[in-house]
């Protein structure tokens, strides 16, 4: 969710600095996500780290060049999608007990203000994204923190593609991610480290 | 008593490691059918981590067991057992050894086929082996339950041997495997 987000970001970031976004003002600049992105989480399990990735998400990614305050993300995370390599852990996930699919089947990241933290020539850089996540019907305000990089995409040349990279550590206890017993953090940690791998092209080239 | 075995008793290591390991075979098996059944939960995880660790702990202790068993052979069998009963006693002893050896590490192979870390009395998980594989782990879960089985099984053909040796043949097979007794 935060990946996508990030994605978003990153591309909106971008298309701010980076030498390509030549359009005009007003013009808002479209992202599309690419096969190979993965919004994923690390948990605690017994003390082992336990990965799981969200198969299915979707991205509204929306740049302005060098207009950032009209740029923004919106991640949405199909919750069922999840996998981590075990189907009566990712159906636990999935039950009332932890996001209960039934009645929240998404996951959301949104934001709407970027900030550099550290620029380099061509683009790239480092990144924060200021937003907010909603697991269950939990709504907090995040900050995502990303790494940014540009290439020529592999498969289309001319086309811009960028890479974002982040990661975001919530307690998953503040968005009612555990009822019950699953309050217990002494099997499944509290802390969950969000993490996000987005690729994604310019629309429309 | 000696530590070592000597040409008519198994000495205090000996029956220390079949103690030791008997109790904790029979602890985890118990746990093991207590456990399967329970929905999946923070509890659950935790008495699956219990039969874990008694699981490597057998594991360990076998290795130890084996090489304690090189250094200091085993008593002779009575020199009046019928040959198939010198058959059956061997093949009895090399499949319990075998389980020892066989059931802990299929369990943390489907551990780790599960993507479960293997986590040993909360104080270091194993390195995971194998990568996650469903359909491997539905394998190695029908064979570890079977071989559970096949093990709860074997230790009753165990235990009613030793009985028959000690009541009906009144030997000392099952004696020199007691503690405290010399004749």
């Amino acid at each position: 969710m935060t990946g996508r987000l990030a994605g978003a970001i990153a591309l909106m970031l971008a298309l701010a600095s980076a030498p390509v976004a030549p359009a005009a003002a007003g013009d808002a600049a479209r992202w599309t996500v690419e096969p190979g992105s993965r919004v994923g989480f690390i948990a605690q399990q017994s003390g082992a780290p336990v990965e799981g990735v969200f198969e299915r998400f979707e991205a509204e990614i929306r740049f302005a060049p060098g207009d950032l305050a009209v740029s923004r993300v919106a991640v949405t995370i199909d919750v069922a999608s999840v996998n981590s390599q075990s189907q009566d852990r990712d159906q636990t996930i999935r039950s009332a007990s932890l996001f209960d699919v039934e009645t929240w089947p998404s996951a959301r990241f949104e934001a709407e203000r970027f900030e550099a933290v550290r620029l380099e020539p061509g683009g790239d850089g480092e990144f924060r994204a200021l937003g907010r996540l909603t697991l269950r019907d939990v709504t907090r305000e995040v900050v995502l923190p990303f790494r940014l990089g540009f290439q020529d995409h592999p498969d289309e040349p001319g086309t811009l593609r960028a890479r974002a990279v982040g990661e975001l550590t919530v307690k998953r206890l503040d968005y009612g991610v555990g009822q019950g017993l699953w309050t217990d953090t002494s099997v499944v940690a509290d802390e969950v480290v969000i993490v996000i791998d987005i690729l994604a092209k310019r629309a429309g080239q | 008593m000696r530590i070592r075995n000597d040409d008519k008793y198994y000495g205090l290591a000996a029956q220390g490691f079949h103690w030791l390991v008997a109790a904790l075979v029979l602890t985890t098996i118990g746990i093991a059918l207590y456990m399967t059944g329970l929905p999946l939960s923070p509890d659950k995880i935790k008495v699956y981590n219990l039969h874990k660790s008694i699981g490597v702990t057998i594991l360990a202790l076998a290795v130890l067991r084996l090489l304690w068993r090189l250094a200091s052979p085993a008593p002779p069998l009575p020199a009046d057992m019928a040959p198939w009963e010198r058959r059956a006693a061997r093949a009895s002893h090399v499949a319990l050894y075998g389980l020892l050896f066989a059931q802990p590490a299929i369990g943390v192979l489907h551990s780790n086929a599960a993507s479960f870390p293997v986590l040993v009395f909360g104080v270091f998980a194993l390195p995971a082996v194998i990568g996650p594989d469903a359909e491997l782990k539905q394998v190695l879960e029908v064979v570890h339950r079977w071989l559970g089985r096949g093990f709860l099984g074997l230790i009753c053909l165990h235990v009613a041997a030793a009985l028959r040796h000690h009541f009906v043949l009144k030997d000392d097979i099952m004696r020199r495997m007691l503690p405290g007794r010399r004749a």
